[in-house]
């Protein structure tokens, strides 16, 4: 095949990606009443077809600027997310790298049991562990707090499986050395350890980033209190009548996610192609 | 000859136990140990325990619960439409993400920007699209327009059998980027002379690609595999995206009935059910290794 | 500075069950010695290093350090410095943080970290990379900084495995000098492992030559050559190697320089079939009748070419007589 024929190929996959998130930005500076008009047939039912401009007519900055003033609510939202998934992050890190390392570095009895449950814990969907986590969320009055998040969500096994995976490759004569310059355990894996697998750490935070930030099933489960819902929990319920607001909020929720990724995207790439290498 | 070496005697006393570490493994391990211990483990066989109980009168009632479950009308549904979505739904976005893959590797430059297009609805969380999504597939939607404009049949696409459709199209747009990068993982792994010497024995595209690519990619595709069924579960969220908590019939699944249970507080039918799951998915990955392993002998 | 004695005794070591890697290895190492432990790939030398150094289990025997058991003492608590093959610096650390890590490990203060380190790199021409990452330097520098990291805090005992492998020949003959000067200099007891029996003669003090996780022979360089224990030293040591053969019951050996070459027809008759000039020297190889394929070490000037005929007359003297069976010294 030309290579043109393959560009030309991609390129047109890649317009399945790029059209949606155009759509969403530059919608997202359509005033409220070009959008009424637009979206009518869709919001309200009315008859016709929704009509969707690749440039609004006349753009506008008015839907960020109802939703930063207007609408405190949002950013409670926003700060519930963010109150939820950098703890879970931060957790999973310091919680599991250093099991990682224990996995990666050291002989010890049961750790062949140890490891399969770990691997086994990570590819349990969320339906399995629900009940389970509800009755010690319930036993420890967590229930409707962000504990009832964070907690399950920092004990994931999936960033150890991870982050094993970059320290074993760390190579024997490095620590070798340094344990014989006089480090023991626990400073081998801060001096070394650590900064030699933060390839490995960073994918585990951007993966983790954007699984949390994009979590559904667990808010919605264990979260009855609207007030401490994260975005992703409440965007969806945004209703007709603010879809102006609701753009800019989506716009808003994105960034986080985007920027994370843009920037983690050597580290998401290296985080896919290590849990695919085989043991 | 190995019956031999074990029953030969030695003539030095030595210490026949493994080398270990001692203590100080166990001391990494023992926060994320006694997390997950408290969090999952323990009350996971506690789960297991009151599966075989009744929640009101807390008598013994065998394999009752899954009886029940089994017979549940609402779970036989989306149990169905897990099986169909993950049948359909897994093998095409493999061979999809693997033809993304083998273009975007037959592209020696501008990868970058491919694989960056491809990856981004990863990092897309669904409620962002949720707005966008009701306009394209809304029945006075974007896409009912573009069908009707060139003539063709204008579709319910979210209150009917089409619902699944969305579904699974929305399910590979979000994840092909990632099993894309498994892939692509797994065929620059492929050393360069397998191909440099078949070209030279006058093997054409074609014959390489059967010859040495697709064999050489067998491991991938179980990771891949193993790696898309489970994220599977997660296709709850593409379908609360399309039609929130009462969706079409047709895309009813498994997490919306725990979700039903749990409002419901059905808690024997959730237990023995979280059962169910945990033994259907080692049962799966059971499977999946013993191919795998049967591959790997070749 | 502290001079240590090694005592090694009825040293093993088992690997995955069965494989008896280290077989009973014993040896006095007295302070100050530069011991090489020399062999052929997988004969045990780089796994009793690394039971001296503490990163195996000792399976059974014991090591001593001076009076001090060290079977269990782990690594860190040692006193003992090792250079790796690949020299094993911390890629994430400066010059400067890789040779200060013992240091820091020791608790030392920031001022004598300085001082020490500045010292130290000034001494081996490393000042100006100070600031620079390993990955920034080339092999011979890299080597500099592991030699350095090791020398840094006044170790006990060395331990070098085959630190100069990674090397280019010129570099490596440079650095073989080097290294053997600042052992002279500090007078640290050193142990060196070493594939290359070249690099074993010029450097050390005694040679343990290793093969299949048995010493076959512990000794100066001279009586290694002069007197092998057995057939297998005997042939390992030298180059080009000694000409042994069998004569009845025992084996035979002689080394090339002491056989030479006549025109008495009552001597070996001879016919050469390789003639190996190095400008130093000639290295003829001769098929005999009763002997074999000889080799022969002789002058620069040498009219002998390839189907010549000669005549060879040995060194009686110079005849080493190994047993048939079990190959030791007779």
């Amino acid at each position: 095949m030309k290579k043109w024929m393959i560009a030309m190929l991609l390129s047109a996959a890649a317009l399945f990606v790029w059209v949606p998130l155009w759509m969403l930005l530059s919608a997202s500076f359509m005033g409220s009443r070009e959008m009424v008009h637009n979206l009518a047939p869709v919001l309200s039912e009315k008859a016709g077809y929704a009509h969707w401009p690749i440039l609004p007519q006349y753009p506008t900055l008015k839907p960020y600027v109802e939703l930063l003033l207007d609408a405190p609510e949002f950013f409670t939202m926003f700060w519930n997310s963010c109150k939820q998934v950098f703890p879970i992050v931060v957790g999973q890190i310091v919680i599991g790298a250093p099991a990682a390392w224990a996995f990666a570095r050291f002989r010890f009895r049961g750790k062949g049991v140890l490891y399969a449950l770990y691997i086994i814990l990570m590819l349990m969907p969320f339906q399995v562990t629900m009940v389970s986590s509800y009755f010690v969320l319930d036993r420890l009055g967590l229930m409707n707090t962000v504990w009832a998040i964070i907690l399950p969500g920092a004990v994931s096994t999936f960033p150890v499986f991870l982050m094993i995976r970059f320290f074993a490759a760390i190579p024997s004569a490095l620590t070798e050395a340094a344990s014989l310059d006089g480090a023991g355990a626990w400073q081998i894996f801060i001096h070394l350890g650590l900064p030699l697998g933060v390839p490995g750490i960073l994918s585990a935070v951007v993966l983790g980033f954007l699984e949390y930030w994009n979590a559904l099933e667990q808010p919605m489960t264990f979260l009855k209190d609207q007030t401490l819902w994260p975005l992703s929990l409440y965007l969806p319920t945004v209703t007709a009548e603010n879809a102006g607001a609701s753009l800019a909020a989506s716009v808003i929720m994105l960034m986080p996610a985007l920027l994370i990724f843009l920037f983690g995207q050597k580290y998401l790439e290296a985080g896919i192609a290590a849990s695919g290498m085989k043991d | 000859m190995k019956l031999y070496l074990l029953k030969k005697k030695r003539k030095v006393n030595r210490q026949t136990a493994p080398e270990l570490d001692g203590v100080t493994p166990w001391i990494f391990l023992l926060p994320s140990l006694l997390m997950v211990s408290v969090l999952v483990l323990v009350p996971f066989c506690d789960v297991l325990r009151r599966s075989f109980f009744s929640a009101m009168g807390g008598q013994f009632v065998g394999f009752r619960n899954y009886t029940d479950v089994f017979q549940n009308e609402a779970f036989q549904r989306a149990a169905g439409n897990t099986a169909k979505f993950t049948l359909i739904c897994i093998p095409v976005l493999l061979l999809f993400s693997l033809l993304l893959a083998l273009l975007v590797d037959a592209l020696k430059e501008k990868r970058g920007i491919y694989k960056t297009s491809f990856l981004i609805p990863m990092s897309i969380p669904v409620a962002s699209v949720v707005l966008l999504w009701k306009v394209i597939f809304h029945e006075n939607g974007l896409l009912n327009h573009l069908l009707g404009s060139v003539g063709m049949e204008t579709v319910h696409w979210l209150n009917s059998e089409s619902a699944m459709t969305v579904l699974m199209v929305t399910y590979i747009w979000k994840n092909a980027g990632y099993d894309m990068v498994l892939w692509l993982s797994g065929i620059t792994a492929i050393s360069p002379s397998l191909y440099e010497s078949a070209s030279l024995d006058g093997a054409g595209a074609l014959r390489c690609f059967f010859r040495i690519t697709l064999p050489n990619l067998m491991p991938t595709l179980f990771t891949a595999a193993v790696l898309s069924l489970l994220n599977s579960s997660k296709v709850f969220r593409e379908a609360y995206l399309i039609s929130g908590s009462y969706p079409h019939e047709s895309i009813y699944m498994l997490q919306h009935l725990f979700n039903n249970w749990f409002t419901r507080l059905d808690i024997d039918k959730m237990c023995a059910g979280a059962v169910l799951m945990a033994l259907v998915v080692m049962a799966l990955i059971g499977f999946l290794q013993m191919i795998w392993g049967r591959g790997e002998g070749k | 500075m502290e001079n240590t004695s090694l005592t090694l005794e009825q040293v093993n070591k088992w690997y995955s069950g069965d494989v008896h890697a280290v077989k009973g290895v014993s040896m006095d190492v007295r302070p100050g010695e530069f011991i090489v432990f020399v062999g052929p790939s997988g004969c045990g030398k780089s796994t009793t290093l690394r039971m001296i150094a503490g990163l195996e289990r000792v399976d059974s025997g014991t090591i001593h350090m001076g009076e001090m058991l060290m079977n269990l003492v782990p690594p860190k608590n040692r006193d003992i410095a090792m250079v790796f093959q690949n020299y094993a610096l911390y890629p994430t650390m400066k010059v400067f943080d890789n040779i200060a890590f013992p240091l820091k490990m020791r608790h030392w203060k920031k001022e004598d970290i300085r001082r020490r380190v500045t010292e130290i790199a000034d001494s081996l021409d490393l000042s100006e990379y100070l600031w620079r990452r390993p990955i920034a330097l080339s092999g011979g520098q890299r080597q500099r900084v592991a030699l350095a990291r090791a020398m840094v805090r006044a170790p006990k005992l060395f331990l070098m495995d085959e630190p100069l492998s990674n090397l280019d020949v010129k570099l490596r003959v440079q650095m073989r000098r080097e290294i053997t000067a600042l052992q002279r200099k500090l007078g640290t007891t050193t142990i060196y492992v070493t594939h290359d029996q070249t690099e074993a003669m010029t450097m050390g003090d005694r040679i343990a030559i290793f093969k299949d996780g048995v010493v076959q022979q512990m000794d100066t360089p001279q009586m290694l050559y002069q007197k092998p224990a057995n057939l297998f030293v005997a042939g390992f040591i030298g180059s080009p190697p000694m000409n042994i053969w069998k004569e009845g019951e025992k084996f035979c050996g002689i080394r090339p320089e002491h056989i030479h070459i006549t025109e008495n027809p009552d001597h070996i008759r001879a016919q050469v079939v390789s003639v190996e000039w190095t400008g130093r020297e000639t290295v003829v190889f001769a098929d005999t009748e009763n002997l074999g394929n000889l080799g022969i070490v002789t002058d620069a000037v040498c009219s002998l070419k390839v189907g010549d005929r000669c005549y060879l007359a040995l060194d009686k003297q110079f005849i080493h007589f190994f047993d048939g069976e079990t190959g030791g010294r007779i």
